[in-house]
């Protein structure tokens, strides 16, 4: 049996001897990273376990296969999910009381939402080309147009700029010709 | 071809907006096509950026529904079941604390403590030398200092050149104090400890901290906790562990950071 498929059954059987060979193996790994990165080793206990349980949910809901190893699959999981708790604090700055207490009572829905979206997202970006897909991860970290033409070579800021905007139109025309982009797009 | 809503949206995301251009925002806000730009945009920024993260705010609500419902599923609830009762360190899980009341800690935490970090969202690093300055945290010692009145200025001087690290200026005024202060003496054996330490000073600075272990005062473990950041400092990792294990296995002063640096430092 392939790695995936065993690991995802294991969580669907609540399979404790296999699960635990990830709590063996991956585990530490993301306690490492969490407490890098601002947090405490309970901290790291919850993601991890938050990520195993989207993980079985994504799969019930629809069957998927993995394409790198599905520890790696899981050591992801975790890193957005910690990523996610980290800009929790500053979200919510609006008054729509309404529309809060339905995001705070369904929030494992929306996080898995959440990480579908951003796994689209990256989908559409990895299908750019490689100078695209560089342009436009300097241009979203807030990288200035100079840096770019010294880090890429190109002979103008100008010409930066407009290979930003190109880069960006095709990537957002290929999110939307995704067939889950509607259930995943803001209304 | 760039269009002005383009350069429109490249001004707002880089908050370069001028009172004209807010206008003219204000005005293409109206436009269903511009806002579902401007919301896609948006998400395209907070995905992307390394330390963002993309919130869903106003989805189908069909689709969340969908989804909270697979949550409660029973192949799901037996598997939360199973994962809470893992045995995965010789020990059972300890309770969970909702992370939005762990925020409100943390928020309150951080007006008080400054922690000195080094640590970048994505730059691992658990180097002795790194683990060590993102523990380090002087700042916290100088505050459980008590105010006796009589030393006040010479106790904040030297505090004050603490924090600036002109450690060899505060160590003149840190030794008098310990000749001649009643009240903050761990403190002070700290204070010295650590000056020592920052000034490479090692073992002058371990016989501070074996001096303040051996004494009878309350704060004596917190000797251990800077005997270990010392070791770190030093990059002797094994000694470090040895007293980090201590810390943890006796609970002393700063056991749960003792575990995050024995888990940082495998």
């Amino acid at each position: 049996m392939a790695d995936d498929l065993k690991y995802l059954r294991a969580l669907l059987t609540s399979d404790s001897a296999v699960i635990s060979e990830l709590y063996q193996d991956t585990l530490p790994k993301v306690k490492k990273f969490v407490i890098q990165n601002k947090g405490s080793v309970q901290d790291a206990e919850d993601i991890f376990q938050k990520a195993l349980v989207q993980i079985a949910v994504r799969y019930k809901k629809n069957p998927f296969s993995i394409n790198s190893s599905f520890k790696a699959f899981l050591f992801t999981a975790c890193k957005n999910l910690w990523r996610r708790e980290l800009n929790k604090s500053s979200h919510w700055v609006t008054n729509d009381i309404e529309e809060e207490q339905f995001y705070i009572k369904n929030e494992d829905a929306h996080v898995l939402l959440e990480q579908e979206r951003l796994e689209l997202f990256q989908a559409a970006l990895d299908l750019s080309s490689d100078n695209c897909k560089s342009i436009l991860e300097m241009f979203f970290n807030d990288v200035s147009y100079a840096e770019m033409v010294k880090d890429l070579a190109y002979s103008s800021e100008t010409v930066a700029r407009q290979r930003v905007f190109k880069c960006k139109k095709k990537l957002i025309e290929l999110i939307k010709s995704s067939p889950r982009f509607n259930a995943l797009k803001e209304l | 071809m760039i269009t002005p809503d383009d350069i429109l949206l490249e001004k707002y995301f880089k908050n370069s907006l001028t009172e004209e251009d807010h206008l003219q925002f204000k005005i293409r806000k109206q436009d269903s096509k511009f806002v579902e730009k401007l919301i896609l945009e948006k998400q395209l920024h907070d995905t992307f950026n390394d330390a963002g993260w993309s919130f869903a705010n106003n989805v189908d609500k069909s689709v969340i529904k969908e989804y909270q419902d697979l949550f409660n599923d029973d192949d799901i609830v037996k598997l939360k079941a199973t994962l809470k009762n893992i045995d995965h360190a010789g020990e059972p899980l300890k309770s969970r604390y909702d992370f939005r009341w762990k925020h409100l800690i943390y928020a309150a935490a951080a007006s008080v403590v400054i922690i000195i970090s080094v640590s970048q969202f994505n730059g691992i690093n658990s180097s002795p030398e790194h683990v060590y300055a993102t523990y380090l945290d002087k700042n916290q010692l100088t505050y459980s200092i008590v105010r006796d009145g009589e030393n006040q200025g010479s106790l904040d001087e030297a505090t004050a050149l603490f924090i600036d690290e002109k450690y060899s200026e505060a160590m003149p005024i840190i030794e008098n104090s310990i000749n001649t202060s009643q009240q903050n003496l761990p403190t002070f054996y700290l204070l010295k400890g650590i000056s020592l330490m920052e000034m490479g000073s090692y073992d002058e600075a371990l016989t501070t901290y074996n001096q303040l272990i051996s004494s009878n005062f309350l704060d004596a473990e917190k000797g251990y906790w800077y005997k270990g950041l010392l070791y770190l400092k030093k990059g002797d990792e094994a000694n470090a562990l040895i007293i980090f294990n201590k810390i943890e296995k006796e609970n002393l002063y700063n056991a749960s950071k003792a575990t995050e640096i024995i888990e940082l430092l495998k």
